[in-house]
């Protein structure tokens, strides 16, 4: 899965990572993947935290505020609490790099919890969802941003950005063509609806063309990615435009 | 440090709870290791679990998927 990451979603996720070990959290929770999101610029979550007054430095107080109330912060590193119970972690590291290689015990690595797991799934099916064959920043916002009672949507509310909004602008934005196939469909539902049952014969050709083009873009639309979904956009509005002109000179004068 | 671990082994439930959940990290990492160790010497999932002292499946199930992903990875 992390092979589809674009190089920017892996530097947020390794800035996601600092965020939680530089504030000694000891897990990496949604709230430290929307503040890695808002830490690296150039991305489309990037645009969308700044263009909703989401930057790192409104944040990050509102984050460790809100992880506050989960945990308190203990400020004890990994080594103490194992000393405390008699157990050296440099020379369990010692011996265990012995044999494994340098850096093969990873332990103040912060683990992600299991809401950030989720979301990194949800992330991957975003992805999915809009036909890409990557997982970008944004796929990365939807993920994070969306997860229910997450610490990042928590903070995205508090924040006076209505969460739901910003990840409804994250998909648009992410697949333009993609929602542009969608509104295209209802419009072609709409018209259909408008249309029948159809009296004339000209009209009843329309509708025919029409939902038989629909059926043929729809079947190809399982397969297609974003790049693919610009082409279906052009297909199904020159089928809608053509019903419409068949339907607008039957009814012309 | 060893000698600090006297005096650190405090009834403060905040280090001692912190001290379990590293450990329990530190035991994944480790039994990691030394399943994939296993598993590169063609150890069968058997023998290691006889040594683990859990099932067979308990055994795969917990390393069988990860095991197949780096093996298609190589």
């Amino acid at each position: 899965m992390f092979e589809r990451f674009t190089d920017r979603a892996r530097r947020v996720l390794v800035a996601a990572q600092q965020q939680a070990v530089e504030a000694r959290h000891g897990f990496i929770g949604t709230e430290h993947v929307l503040l890695g999101l808002a830490r690296e610029p150039g991305g489309l979550a990037h645009q969308l935290l700044d263009r909703h007054g989401l930057t790192l430095d409104v944040l990050r107080p509102k984050v460790a505020a809100a992880v506050a109330v989960f945990i308190d912060d203990l400020g004890i590193d990994e080594a103490t609490a194992l000393a405390s119970i008699g157990i050296d972690l440099e020379r369990v590291r010692a011996s265990v790099e012995a044999s494994f290689g340098q850096g093969s015990l990873n332990v103040t690595q912060p683990p992600f919890t299991p809401k950030s797991k989720h979301a990194l799934e949800q992330s991957f099916r975003e992805s999915l969802f809009l036909r890409h064959n990557f997982i970008a920043t944004e796929h990365l916002l939807i993920g994070f941003v969306g997860e229910p009672e997450g610490l990042a949507r928590q903070v995205v509310a508090d924040l006076g950005v209505d969460p739901e909004q910003l990840l409804d602008e994250a998909r648009r934005e992410a697949a333009p063509a993609f929602f542009r196939v969608s509104d295209l469909y209802a419009e072609i539902r709409d018209f259909e609806a408008r249309h029948s049952p159809a009296e004339d014969d000209v009209t009843k050709a329309a509708l025919i063309a029409l939902s038989q083009g629909r059926v043929n873009a729809m079947q190809r639309e399982a397969a297609a990615l974003d790049a693919a979904s610009v082409a279906l956009a052009s297909e199904l509005e020159l089928l809608l435009r053509n019903a419409q002109s068949a339907v607008d000179a039957q009814s012309g004068p | 440090m060893p000698q600090l671990a006297g005096e650190l082994g405090s009834k403060d439930p905040a280090v001692g709870l912190r001290a379990v959940a590293v450990l329990r990290r530190l035991l994944e990492q480790i039994e990691r290791l030394h399943v994939d160790n296993a598993r590169d010497l063609d150890w069968s999932w058997q023998d290691i679990a006889n040594v683990l002292g859990v099932s067979k499946q308990a055994a795969q199930q917990k390393h069988g998927p990860r095991r197949s992903a780096q093996e298609e990875g190589k």
